[in-house]
């Protein structure tokens, strides 16, 4: 991920690739004729997303399919940096073409308006992805000034800043330690750190999320909802209508529907499924890792699936249905399929060897992990045996308890946050209790938060 | 102005007030003197604070603001070597830079942040076994470094505000920060949790040894005499290391030291670690062994050192 001036050039090509086509796709009534000018856009902006992200990665792949077979292959790889946000913008734009040809939306007649849609800042470097009828219309709206509107949306700032500066960044030391070191660790240290991690990437995200939101709702706009408290899901398809919704919704409404969706047969539907999430782990990043990261779950999704009716019977013979054991047996299953799955998802991150320059962001990185991941746990009699492990990393005992701390006071949100909006609710309490759940959350962004080792923000680098 | 407006700025201002208010108690009591404006605290009170607190910040910024050309690095036992009796002996006055459980890849941090701030002449730095290790780890010296460049982070800090907290006690109602532990007590965890955390787990500290040499060559490379010091641990700890199997660990350890600089080496049987009235705790010397130290280092008389 990286910021240079020049690569203003691509998102200035895929706005006026897009307007244009749109504009063209709307004077033509045959559907025909307009597929044409879809398909240009597509594979001109899949192109550019190719370039940028994915060409080394295929390239390396091929190189090492011909060095198997003693092949000489002299394609060199690009030395491009990936710039900030393309993944974004890019399918924000894909989106309003597939609309415009699908009739969905109207095409944008204004190339300043249609611009500002494509590169509207809140929301610009990662998301939400936001859909042409919902966030296009919004711009011919005149916003005038409004005190409550502008303060729930600093609320939500300040929400976003919490989970990212305070949570996130306090989890990374450990969660980066671990995984840059992975040679050092072993069994319960891996399942702490990816436990971490689980509740790193959902602040770190859903933090940048939440700020996204609030700052364009200080300006007036509303950008949809990404996170609806995903760790309480009580299966991995509930979790995809929680986790990432721009982005999940996204792919349901462009990739899995016109691959015929469930309204096939059932080895096709399964397919789909498959497939969407391939290629959704394959848009996170150009590495088997993530890749690997989609097929597990749409594996997950296809087993669910098929065991809807042997686990019919049995809560049917346990008499489960709907009690809380069964409701916190769902959620803590789901949680753990969920984590094991991003083990995945942060080796695909992990920068090279920073003395042999090597990469380490291998799958067989991952299976390392899996493989190691259950190996000493006896060997823990005492707490301070765990603390222990962390030594290596610099830290301390009380620090994990403070973040674990901190997990969970976020939860607590989480999960008042149930029956209705945090802030919404907040406004009926007295003066005292507002203010002073503001100052807790503005002393914690300001003294708890490791500003001398900020993070960027995880989803920048997609 | 519109009166919406009008009110968010006002709220906006009270809301921020309170964060004005403790940038003035910052600015005031100033702890580790990073901003050196207000003496309205004592000196005393402050260094009593801020050396239990963050020994490291509280020595990086006095080292800043007042750079010597002889430097003591090191984690707290290094503290025990007189500064005074070394200026009798040689005439140069030595800063100690020691911060509490330094790991050695803070002490070489600690080394080059010297050097950025002093040409230095004389360095003399401890390294024991125990720091020899590639677990034995932590990141502070770049955490006080970012803090030292940029001011917010110390005036938004939480040990800083623990600090102010304790100056301001020390000074209004002079409370001592020197809480006494049962010595016995003491021991009895040095032996059973420190050495367990220090010697269970081991790792070859690779990396750590190519700064080590990096620092030798500095050093041959401007003329600064470098010195290492091991110093004394009781018997009772060396013995948690025979426990731990790490005695071929340890030999190694003090064969590839050899190389860098002057190595004087206390830590092996001898009258000093046979003798428990010698330490406070397994780890840490009286102030008379510091003294049987310094005077055998810089008189160049080794009775009970030895030099590798």
């Amino acid at each position: 991920m990286c910021w240079k001036v020049e690569y203003i050039v691509l998102i200035i090509a895929s706005t006026l690739i897009d307007y244009f086509v749109a504009k063209q796709m709307a004077s033509l009534k045959e559907k025909a004729k307009r597929k044409k000018w879809l398909i240009l856009s597509l594979l001109s902006n899949l192109s550019i997303l190719f370039g940028f992200k994915y060409f080394n990665f295929v390239n390396s792949n091929v190189q090492a399919l011909f060095d198997q077979f003693n092949i000489f292959y002299g394609i060199l790889p690009f030395e491009l940096l990936l710039p900030v946000g393309i993944s974004f913008y890019t399918f924000q734009t894909l989106g309003y073409t597939i609309d415009v040809y699908n009739g969905k939306t109207p095409a944008q007649k204004h190339l300043g308006v249609f611009a500002v849609y494509v590169s509207f800042f809140p929301q610009l470097v990662a998301g939400p992805i936001e859909r042409a009828n919902h966030l296009l219309p919004q711009f011919f709206v005149e916003h005038k000034f409004s005190y409550g509107r502008v303060k729930y949306g600093l609320q939500q700032m300040l929400w976003g800043f919490f989970k990212k500066v305070v949570i996130a960044d306090r989890l990374a030391i450990v969660v980066d330690g671990v995984y840059n070191n992975l040679d050092n660790y072993s069994g319960i240290v891996f399942v702490i750190a990816t436990i971490l991690f689980a509740f790193q990437i959902y602040c770190d995200f859903s933090g940048y999320s939440d700020i996204a939101i609030g700052s364009a709702r200080v300006m007036g706009f509303e950008l949809m909802d990404n996170f609806k408290r995903p760790y309480f899901s009580k299966s991995i398809a509930e979790f995809w209508k929680r986790w990432h919704i721009s982005l999940s919704t996204w792919f349901r409404d462009y990739v899995y529907i016109p691959l015929g969706g469930n309204r096939v047969l059932k080895w096709r539907w399964y397919y789909n499924l498959f497939i969407t999430f391939l290629v959704s782990g394959l848009w996170h990043g150009a590495n088997w890792n993530y890749i690997a990261w989609g097929a597990l779950h749409g594996t997950y999704l296809i087993v669910a699936i098929l065991l809807i009716k042997p686990k019919k019977y049995i809560i049917q013979i346990t008499g489960l249905q709907g009690t809380f054991i069964y409701k916190l047996w769902q959620v803590l299953i789901t949680f753990s399929l969920v984590v094991f799955a991003w083990i995945f998802f942060r080796v695909g991150s992990i920068p090279p060897d920073p003395i042999t320059e090597l990469p380490r962001n291998t799958i067989s990185n991952s299976f390392y992990i899996i493989k190691n991941i259950f190996t000493d746990i006896s060997s823990y009699t005492e707490l301070q045996d765990i603390g222990r492990e962390f030594r290596g990393l610099g830290i301390k005992m009380s620090d994990l308890l403070l973040s674990i701390i901190l997990i969970g006071f976020m939860e607590i949100y989480n999960l008042y946050e149930r029956s209705g909006d945090v802030w919404r609710k907040l406004e009926d309490k007295p003066t005292w209790i507002r203010w002073g759940f503001y100052y807790i959350l503005l002393v914690g962004i300001l003294f708890l938060a490791p500003f001398s080792r900020v993070n960027n923000f995880i989803y920048f680098q997609f | 102005m519109d009166k919406n407006v009008k009110i968010l700025l006002r709220k906006g201002s009270i809301f921020i007030l309170p964060i004005l208010v403790w940038i003035c108690i910052v600015l005031i009591v100033d702890p580790f003197n990073y901003f050196g404006v207000s003496n309205l605290i004592s000196e005393k009170a402050k260094e009593k604070s801020a050396q239990k607190l963050n020994s490291l910040l509280y020595n990086s910024v006095n080292f800043k603001n007042y750079p010597t050309n002889s430097v003591i690095i090191g984690d707290s036992r290094i503290r025990k070597l007189p500064n005074e009796r070394i200026k009798e002996l040689t005439g140069d006055s030595y800063y100690t830079m020691f911060s509490n459980a330094a790991k050695l890849n803070e002490i070489i941090d600690l080394f080059w942040f010297c050097t950025e701030h002093s040409k230095l002449k004389n360095i003399l730095i401890g390294i024991n076994f125990n720091l020899y290790n590639e677990y034995a780890y932590a990141n502070r010296v770049a955490d006080v470094k970012e803090m030292i460049d940029n001011p917010l982070i110390y005036i938004f800090n939480s040990n800083i505000a623990e600090t102010i907290l304790l100056s301001l006690k020390n000074e209004l109602f002079g409370i001592n920060v020197n809480e006494k532990k049962d010595r016995d007590e003491l021991w009895d965890y040095s032996i059973k949790t420190i050495a367990k955390n220090h010697y269970s787990k081991y790792k070859h500290p690779t990396k750590i040894l190519e700064r080590l040499d990096t620092v030798n060559n500095y050093c041959s490379h401007n003329n600064i005499n470098l010195t290492i010091l091991i110093v004394p641990h009781h018997k009772d700890f060396h013995d948690r290391l025979i426990h731990f199997g790490r005695i071929e660990e340890e030999k190694k350890f003090k064969n590839e030291i050899k190389n860098f600089g002057n190595i004087i080496d206390f830590d092996y049987p001898n009258r000093i670690t046979n003798e428990k009235s010698c330490f406070s705790d397994p780890l840490h010397t009286t102030d008379s062994v510091g003294k049987i130290m310094v005077d055998e280092i810089f008189l160049d008389t080794l009775i009970i050192g030895k030099r590798l």
